[in-house]
């Protein structure tokens, strides 16, 4: 390990401040079953020298305070060591203490070894286990551990923030000379404070004695991490300290860059077997493309015949990569791939019928976003095509089988990605997924003299809701037994006749028509009637319920809802009251709700239409959108009321 | 569920083969009637059981299925759990077009290995290996083989071959082989046809079959066991599990021989244990009293974590480490407790319960070591039996919830073992009754003062909130209910000291934009808080109905009105009776005021399958007045 000429910045093991036994539960903020006291990370350089292996040597110690028996999960510690071919994460060293004061008096009780445990999680994943003992109300517990990683390229992100607060929370970070990082911190908190300092030959190499730079970070009072709906990946957002080795200088004095320019990272990708390997593969369609295109002129229709033909010859294994797990031509065969496998066997398929198309490596959602100051290749987790078919540009990813042509599944509507256009230099573009989920409802009729509304009631959804609903409606063995399932949680409704169309056609809208008869009243012998017109569809709740969010609102694509009525009244009812009309929009008019209800000849007409026309709302739109959800909700609740004339 | 109580590791059950045959698995021969309602067809299951030795037993495996389209992927997964007293081998099988020709082949290589440790675990000797096939056209046919070798025979597969949701059976098979002087248990349970009985040189074979069951359908509200599936339970009198031998032949022989070799030996009491039992007996002379010191001194003490170590996870965590670690599964916080008991010379029962809100009992007519998945502590006092649920941290003595109510547990100590029903709650022991006076502004907006008391299963419910932070009670109860509730104040109380406790929440709320001011006119639900859920239409129902616990809930609310508005017409009070149930709502103006009161009262019972109509019908007509809005008019 390394020698002790670092200036020891850990605070002492089971040694209290007078803070601690003070610590109380609403100290940082007022989320808190337990709190974090005190914390010390140290990442540095290890040399392995029997191997010549490069290594992180991290070094992680805690304090926390348990307030009550939910805190005690705090207590519960898993620590991931991940399994390489060639070497593993090595965790040692594992101390741990709980601290209990009875009658003031200071009672320790120490973890013991043979209550750590190791579970063989999987072939890529270690797991060790442990819990600190005796947990009571007020027990403080301690404990420290050190990981040897043998992967330099991210040195050892450390955060800040996490799901319950901390009053004070160090990393030290010590780098020799020769390696150069870069450095980035995400999350609304600053720093409390960055000391830096020199260690004279802190780190040898071959005998090669070189100075360190030695970092501290501070930050104190960093409130819990609080999730809501409508958010991508927490680590987007938590308040953390990044690294990235950017270059590394030899002793000669030559320099050897990792973060690469695009440039190289082009060349690495289009030479790799595993991804630009796959995209020339075109002889895979050889044989099979005339069938396929068979009768086809179009670019489109070819495109969409190929796409097609991709999907169901190759199911997704609901694995992600950014490379192919073996050959595109194995894949077809095996009928079974990663996103990889899938997608460059889609772009090789349409280069073989000479359409356009590039291979376009991207971050899914719950991997974070990916670093646009420099290529990090390890940011990225999926690939998908982009086509350029009669002058318009298509997303095509071939893993969802009911899913629209140009139509990207969530998970990859994440930002942007890198297109890998060969002898060009890859690029950015924005992922933009075009399509709205909208759902838009119909109801007309007539209100029968019995008090019966009889009429159709027809539901289209459009974009991403056509996606959600044929994916629900094929959850079931049969169409009959969705609609009997749907038509069980309307009790009172009685369906005379449906159709459903656009379940196997996937570009089309699926739209669901009933035919229904709905006792609204027992009788019209009142002299007001009272009609709901949000019989579908209705918000009863409003998703944003904090008084201020910090990370923006993602909806992942733009959306829509809306609701169109016709009903025939009998002559003799006039309008009393109807919901008011409303047009509201957000300041600058990208989502917005509208509403207006009027009876004209005998008909009551509606439309209601709440609108989202951007994926992402910044933080400063967040009050507004809740306000917007409290009108809507609010409307909702308020009738059309007929009286007799 | 707010606790994870479940502990005893469940032993992955299904299991074995014969060799492939070469059979018609084309889809076209399917017979039409197993068809309908069906994503899937179980083709060909066969599970062949040959206990060579009590310490050798030998499952071979085979299955088929078809799935017809893709709702039926899921029973195409193959999961194969293990653990180290097991091991897997000759795995091998095969998919099938819809023309029942082989489009891959499956090996043991195709199989990923994990932990199948449950992620709240600390240790569990659970494995599973895993295989989901990827084929893109429907209909298609899985087959495959393997064979289990277990080191035990105190737990033998059973056989359940009953049809699933979305899924028919063709045909299902099973059959147990023994040697000769073999004495067995066995129970069979609504077998269409007799068993079949070989014999060979040595050994004795029994075999059961079943045809042609059609896919069902789920129906909600369906009692918890179908009386006419068809079940087949075998174990034999003399078996062998990790290192020990026994003989049973009824849970008082089985209890016996698990408490004494499994149990009693954990409960070895330390000094500090018996100082501290000494001390609370010189504090609390009278017997209830101390048993209810020292639950609460073992509630306070420890805390629940899942360590399944020791003979297949039947084994509890010495009493003298949770004394010193502070915590322990349910088996060792249960043993621990008992320890305690028996140091104040207070006897008690270590009790096997089949937990979870569906109540489940152990077979009355059938000992098995693998019904029951939870441990609970009964103790017999002079007038009735006191039962300790030791995970929770939270409840008082004698407190069971609806995680072990009403269902026959399986009670052991040294001496003696047998089955022992938990008490029940009776419909009207479980209530919420909440009270509120509200004030509506101009904007709509609905604030005041509530109380609500909650006691039986209900108390249960909520008392983990008295357990966390202020912050953190204030989220929760608002994400209970279905509409924005900003609670501003809160306070909980506990009444613990009667037999029924209760715990009531007194809170200042905001509920924004609630009611609705629109023109002339401003809307009103003063129901806020209760609204029932409707069950779904079944038509054709084909089981039971079956109200699993009554209860109660009492709402009564006042609500300010704004000067300018006067209620022109009160929706007319309701009292609804059923055999399910009964219903009351009344409404009231004095002056500004508007006043609420409702009653529900949902029975608990099992009923025919036509009163599942009956029953939805009852449940629709009170949320429609659940949801009744008064409408209030500019004066």
């Amino acid at each position: 390990m390394l020698s002790a000429h670092v200036q020891a910045q850990d605070f002492e093991f089971g040694q209290l401040a007078t803070d601690d036994q003070l610590a109380h539960k609403n100290q940082v903020d007022s989320v808190s079953n337990a709190i974090v006291l005190n914390e010390y990370g140290r990442a540095e350089f290890y040399l392995d020298d029997q191997r010549g292996q490069l290594n992180i040597q991290y070094y992680h110690h805690v304090r926390i305070k348990v307030f009550n028996k939910d805190g005690s999960r705090a207590a519960n510690i898993q620590l991931p060591a991940y399994k390489g071919e060639n070497s593993s994460d090595f965790i040692s060293d594992i101390k741990g203490m709980t601290i209990n004061f009875q009658n003031g008096n200071r009672m320790e009780t120490p973890l013991e070894r043979k209550n750590i445990y190791e579970e063989n999680y999987s072939k890529y994943l270690t797991l060790t286990k442990f819990t600190l003992p005796n947990i009571q109300d007020g027990s403080i517990i301690e404990y420290s551990y050190r990981v040897l990683i043998p992967r330099i390229f991210n040195f050892h992100t450390w955060e800040f923030q996490d799901r319950i607060p901390k009053v004070h929370s160090q990393f030290e970070a010590i780098i020799p000379g020769a390696y150069n990082y870069n450095v980035s911190l995400r999350g609304p908190y600053k720093i409390t404070d960055v000391k830096s300092s020199l260690v004279k030959e802190g780190f040898s190499l071959g005998g090669w004695r070189m100075d360190c730079s030695d970092m501290l970070y501070t930050m104190n009072n960093v409130p819990a991490f609080v999730e809501e709906d409508y958010m991508t990946a927490p680590s987007n957002f938590l308040s953390a300290i990044y690294f990235e080795l950017s270059d590394v200088y030899t002793r000669e004095g030559a320099h050897r860059g990792y973060t690469q320019k695009w440039k190289d990272v082009d060349d690495l990708l289009l030479s790799d077997k595993n991804f630009g390997g796959q995209l020339k593969r075109k002889d895979a369609f050889k044989d099979i493309l005339p069938a396929i295109l068979a009768g086809k002129s179009e670019e489109r229709s070819k495109a969409a015949a190929i796409y097609e033909y991709v999907r169901k010859q190759i199911k997704w294994n609901d694995h992600s990569g950014m490379y192919s797990t073996g050959n595109i031509e194995d894949a077809l065969k095996k009928h079974s791939g990663n996103d990889a496998d899938i997608n460059l066997a889609l772009v090789a398929g349409l280069s073989a019928a000479g359409i356009k198309s590039h291979a376009v490596i991207l971050s899914t959602r719950n991997n974070g976003i990916p670093n646009k100051l420099f290529p990090v290749i390890s940011d990225f987790n999926y690939v998908v095509a982009l086509a350029e078919i009669e002058g318009k540009q298509y997303w095509l990813d071939a893993t969802e089988p009911l899913m629209a042509f140009g139509q990207l599944p969530m998970r990859c509507l994440n930002d942007s990605g890198r297109v890998m256009e060969p002898k060009k230099t890859s690029y950015w573009a924005a992922i933009d997924p075009r399509q709205k989920r909208a759902t838009h409802y119909y109801l007309s009729g007539e209100l029968l003299p019995s008090g019966t509304l009889k009429g159709e009631m027809k539901i289209s959804n459009a974009g991403y809701a056509a996606f959600a609903k044929r994916s629900e409606i094929a959850s079931f063995a049969s169409p009959e037994e969705y609609v009997e399932t749907l038509m069980g949680r309307l009790p009172r409704t009685r369906m005379i006749h449906y159709s459903i169309t656009g379940m196997d056609s996937t570009d089309e809208d699926l739209v669901e028509t009933y035919e229904v008869e709905i006792p609204l009243f027992d009788s019209l012998h009142f002299s007001r009637l009272y009609f709901n017109p949000f019989m579908v569809g209705k918000i009863t709740k409003n998703p944003f319920s904090l008084s201020e969010r910090n990370y923006p609102v993602d909806f992942g694509m733009p959306h829509e809802e809306a609701i169109t009525i016709q009903v025939n009244m009998p002559k003799e009812f006039a309008l009393d009251s109807k919901p008011q009309d409303i047009r509201m929009v957000l300041p600058d008019r990208n989502a917005g709700f509208r509403s207006t209800f009027k009876l004209e000849d005998g008909t009551l007409q509606g439309s209601y239409n709440m609108f989202f026309n951007q994926a992402i709302y910044s933080p400063d739109d967040y009050l507004n959108l809740k306000e917007l959800y409290n009108r809507v909700i609010q409307l909702e609740k308020t009738d059309v009321i007929f009286k007799k004339s | 569920m707010h606790f994870l109580k479940y502990c005893i590791c469940t032993l992955a059950m299904l299991s074995g083969t014969v060799s492939m045959a070469q059979k018609d698995y084309a889809v076209a021969s399917i017979p039409k009637e197993l068809l309908s309602r069906a994503s899937a067809v179980l083709r060909e299951e066969q599970c062949d059981i040959e206990m060579r030795a009590a310490d050798e037993v030998v499952t071979r495996y085979h299955k088929a299925v078809t799935i017809l389209n893709s709702a039926g992927d899921a029973y195409a997964s193959i999961y194969l759990h293990y653990n180290g007293g097991q091991s897997i081998n000759g795995i091998k099988g095969e998919i099938l077009d819809a023309s029942g020709h082989s489009i891959q082949k499956i090996t043991s290589k195709n199989f990923t290995d994990e932990s199948a440790v449950n992620n709240y675990s600390l240790y569990e000797d659970s494995r599973v290996k895993y295989f989901t096939p990827s084929v893109t056209a429907y209909p298609y046919t899985i087959l495959y083989d393997y064979e289990r070798k277990s080191r035990q025979s105190l737990l033998i597969p059973d056989w359940e071959p009953n049809p699933r949701h979305n899924m028919a059976v063709q045909s299902s098979r099973y059959s147990f082989t023994f040697p000769l002087n073999t004495e067995l248990l066995i129970s069979a349970q609504n077998c269409p046809t007799a068993r079949q009985e070989s014999t060979g040189k040595n050994t004795k074979t029994y075999t059961w079959e079943i045809q042609n069951l059609k896919a069902e359908r789920d129906e909600s509200l369906s009692p918890p066991e179908d009386a006419r599936s068809v079940k087949v339970k075998i174990r034999p009198v003399d078996f062998y599990f990790y290192k020990q031998k026994g003989t049973y032949r009824n849970w008082n022989d089985l209890g016996k021989w698990m408490f004494n070799n499994l149990v009693k030996p954990r409960q070895t009491p330390t000094a500090s244990m018996i100082s501290t039992v000494r001390q609370l007996s010189s504090e609390n002379p009278n017997k209830q009293q101390l048993v209810r010191a020292l639950y609460q001194y073992m509630q306070h003490k420890t805390r629940y974590i899942s360590v399944q170590i020791g003979i297949g996870g039947f084994q509890p965590m010495p009493a003298s480490d949770v004394d010193r670690l502070g915590y322990g599964d349910c088996k060792a916080l249960v043993s621990y407790m008992q320890t305690l008991l028996d140091i104040a010379q207070i006897p008690s029962y270590y009790c096997v319960v089949e937990a979870g809100n569906t109540k489940q009992n152990m077979d009355a007519a059938y000992a098995s070591m693998d019904q029951g998945n939870h441990i609970i502590l009964a103790i017999p006092l002079e007038k009735d039996t006191m039962w300790l649920e030791c995970t929770n941290p939270y409840i008082p003595a004698g407190f069971l919830g609806d995680f072990t109510d009403d269902r026959l547990t399986w009670a052991s100590n040294a001496d003696t073992s047998f089955l022992l029903r938990t008490p029940a709650y009776p419909s009207s022991d479980n209530k919420q009754s909440r009270t509120g006076n509200y004030t509506i502004d101009k904007e709509g907006n609905v604030s005041g003062d509530t109380k609500i008391t909650y006691s039986g299963t209900d108390y249960d419910e909520h008392l983990y909130l008295t357990g966390i932070a202020e912050s953190e009670q204030v989220k929760k109860i608002a994400g209970d209910f279905a509409i924005d509730i900003r609670v501003q104040k809160i306070r909980l109380q506990r009444f613990d000291t009667s037999d029924r406790p209760s715990l009531a929440e007194t809170m200042n709320i905001l509920l924004p934009k609630y009611s609705a001011p629109n023109g002339k006119y401003l809307y009103l639900q003063p129901n806020i808080f209760s609204l029932v859920s409707v069950p779904p239409d079944v038509p054709n129902r084909r089981l039971p109905l079956y109200l699993n616990r009554g209860y109660v809930r009492e709402d009564s609310a006042s609500f300010a009105i704004p000067d300018n508005y006067t209620a022109e017409q009160l929706p007319k009070a309701i009292h609804y009776r059923t055999a399910y149930g009964q219903y009351d709502c009344s409404y009231a103006m004095s002056g500004q005021q508007l006043r609420y009161y409702r009653r529900f009262v949902r029975n608990a019972g099992i009923f025919p399958p036509e009163a599942y109509a009956e029953y939805v019908q009852f449940m629709s007509r009170v949320a429609d007045n659940d949801k009744n809005k008064i409408i209030f008019m500019e004066k």
